[in-house]
């Protein structure tokens, strides 16, 4: 009997614990995205709140001293409690990352119920303006922003970051991190360029080529295109399937071997002949050499600019360590003297379902 | 010690009739109890700072004592049977963390061993023993393991949960990168990054599997203190003295949870580890050198 009153008792006070969430639903301001502005020494933070009426969203924004200042300062507009589990991407405005990110990143690190993966992207004018872009009268949904951040995996010619690859990246050696630039034309949002951090510092910018190229880099790249032209040839248009990259030192510590291999298929030809085997290997050439001058100068542009994008300070870290000690402090100067050689090889695994060209057939 | 019990597998590791074993046993208890504070201090705290920051710290601390006390008064068969359950909860659980933060491991997370000394290699070795070892509770537990297989059990059952912890740290390290650095409890932010889609922002279930080893430890702890009053006194008085020991070990850690100088200072993992080594390995070996096997009739399980 004593048992069974016990049981009965502890399925009452179970069941009490069962009735859900203590703050309901609509009592909740549920955040999506997030954008970071910085205006005479101010945070601007601006949001993208979901409605729960009709499945659209809204535009908030408040002012503060610091990021978490502005974002509780969110509360005068409304009495609901935010929630900021759900925020599919931050977005820091171009006086943001003019600053230094790491002055406004540090809530997002500290929150308890922060997500450390959720996207980052840089913006070339204010993040409040990206998040206003309106379609028809319509705000350009959370979803499609965030969703811009996988183009990277289609076209590969942008990257993705979270917030998590952004502050271990910009902390680890070479102090280096890679975002993508977000802009607007008013009407629709987009990935152009990318932007390189050094230290949370906006340093230099890459082009979508130059994105590809580091892309190639890291072994990261897949659906890619690139074009080579030859007289003989016509235009060449090759898709990227993989890429595999080693580096390694040359001869000296200052010499840094890279070796890219480029798995491609062929898009489209305008040879107006039929093609031989023979012919694929002179197009294999010409693309490698189309990637090798990519890669070469998105190199050279970088390290020029004092971004270690390739993380050879890492390498040096791990392969030359005691060599590493030596030069730890004064790493960005040794990084301005290194010389890299290329190497590209291009492995055209399909070349499709035609045998004769289209302008040959015409 | 489990090579020394190799030998003389039927026997109690201290005579309760002399004054030293007293006073040994005394000390133990003493050792058990800032183990417990040691560990209900580290889970509320991560607790307090992570999924539960706005939660009474004193509801949070009673209703995990009360539960240890409960366990730690039901004997060592129940003991036994929850904590088979939570294990297979725990490396369940650990092995789905492993898969949801596959994606995200690199190894340029990696570092070279030795990089700044030995002090960081040691450091982290004696982190992950005092985290993982239960050498001092082993010793007054023992007697329940059953005797065949007792020493290779204990090792293995050690070495496991090492590798296990030790696994843990890598994966962490591997995923987070630097940006494990910076965190004050970076296994937690392991949980929140997962990326594998239906695994995603389960940290919450994850801490409640910390909680629930912690909770096992806890009670497992009680069990050992329940041990040593069952060598000294009859076993009705550990009703009284447990629960005595629950209300101390409450009070000692709201204190030390609210005073970050008097937690830094108390629990310090070095004192901890030479505790762990002296009570665990140092005093059971000189202790069953000097006497001779004393017969013991417990219950084997």
């Amino acid at each position: 009997m004593k048992k069974t009153i016990c049981i009965a008792l502890s399925l009452v006070i179970i069941s009490m614990t069962l009735t859900g969430c203590t703050v309901e639903l609509h009592e909740r301001m549920l955040i999506k995205g997030i954008g970071i502005d910085l205006e005479n020494d101010q945070y601007v933070v601006t949001v993208r709140v979901a409605k729960l009426t009709d499945d659209t969203e809204s535009v908030m924004t408040a002012t503060g001293d610091t990021v978490y200042d502005a974002l509780n300062n969110l509360s005068f507009q409304s009495g609901n409690q935010q929630m900021y589990t759900h925020s599919h991407y931050i977005i820091f405005g171009d006086s943001v990352a003019q600053d230094g990110i790491d002055k406004a990143v540090d809530f997002f690190i500290r929150y308890f119920k922060a997500n450390p993966v959720v996207n980052v992207f840089v913006s070339n004018t204010s993040a409040k303006e990206i998040l206003n872009t309106t379609v028809n009268d319509e705000l350009v949904p959370s979803e499609e922003i965030e969703n811009l951040s996988e183009s990277s995996n289609n076209a590969g010619k942008t990257i993705s970051t979270t917030l998590l690859t952004m502050v271990s990246d910009s902390l680890d050696y070479g102090s280096t991190a890679l975002v993508p630039i977000i802009s607007t034309t008013g009407e629709s949002v987009y990935l152009g360029d990318t932007a390189v951090l050094k230290n949370f510092q906006v340093e230099t910018t890459l082009s979508s080529d130059e994105t590809m190229a580091y892309l190639s880099l890291i072994s990261q790249e897949k659906g890619g295109s690139l074009v080579a032209s030859d007289d003989k040839y016509g235009n060449i248009t090759g898709s990227i399937i993989n890429t595999d990259c080693e580096t390694a030192f040359g001869d000296t510590s200052s010499q840094v071997d890279v070796f890219l291999t480029v798995n491609m298929s062929i898009a489209s030809i305008t040879f107006s002949q039929s093609v031989l085997d023979e012919d694929f290997d002179q197009m294999e050439e010409l693309l490698a050499t189309v990637i090798k001058n990519n890669i070469t100068s998105t190199i050279e542009h970088a390290y020029e600019s004092g971004c270690d994008i390739l993380k050879i300070g890492y390498l040096t870290y791990s392969k030359k360590t005691e060599y590493w000690k030596e030069i730890e402090d004064n790493w960005d100067e040794y990084m301005m003297d290194l010389e890299f050689n290329v190497e590209v090889k291009v492995n055209i695994l399909r070349s499709g379902e035609e045998n004769r060209p289209t302008t040959l057939q015409s | 010690m489990p090579l020394i019990r190799l030998k003389n597998n039927d026997m109690k590791i201290f005579d309760n009739k002399t004054l030293v074993a007293k006073i040994l046993l005394t000390v133990y208890c003493i050792f058990f109890l800032y183990s417990i504070v040691w560990e209900l201090t580290s889970l509320i705290n991560m607790l307090l700072n992570t999924v539960l920051p706005y939660d009474s710290l004193w509801s949070m601390v009673i209703a995990m004592v009360l539960v240890a006390i409960y366990g730690g008064l039901k004997g060592v068969e129940t003991v036994g049977r929850s904590g088979f359950v939570i294990l297979f909860i725990a490396v369940s659980g650990m092995i789905l963390m492993a898969i949801g933060v596959f994606p995200l491991i690199n190894d340029t997370g990696s570092r070279i061993f030795f990089y700044d000394g030995y002090s960081d290699t040691v450091n982290n070795t004696i982190n992950i023993f005092t985290r993982s070892t239960f050498l001092p509770q082993m010793v007054m537990l023992s007697s329940y393991v059953k005797k065949e297989k007792m020493a290779r059990n204990l090792i293995i059952g050690q070495v496991a949960c090492g590798l296990l912890i030790a696994g843990i740290f890598l994966i962490t390290q591997l995923s987070l990168g630097e940006y494990a650095k910076i965190q004050q409890f970076p296994i937690y932010t392991l949980t929140s990054a997962i990326v594998m889609e239906p695994l995603k922002r389960m940290d919450v279930i994850f801490t409640v599997i910390w909680i629930m080893i912690a909770i096992l430890k806890v009670t497992v702890t009680f069990l050992a203190i329940g041990k040593c009053i069952g060598e000294t006194k009859d076993v009705n008085s550990k009703k009284i003295i447990i629960p005595v020991c629950g209300l101390i070990v409450t009070l000692v850690t709201v204190y030390l949870v609210n005073n970050e100088v008097a937690r830094a200072n108390i629990l310090s993992l070095n004192l901890y580890f030479l505790l762990s080594i002296i009570l665990g390995a140092i005093i059971p070996t000189a202790v069953l050198a000097i006497n001779k096997p004393i017969k013991t009739k417990e219950k084997k399980i």
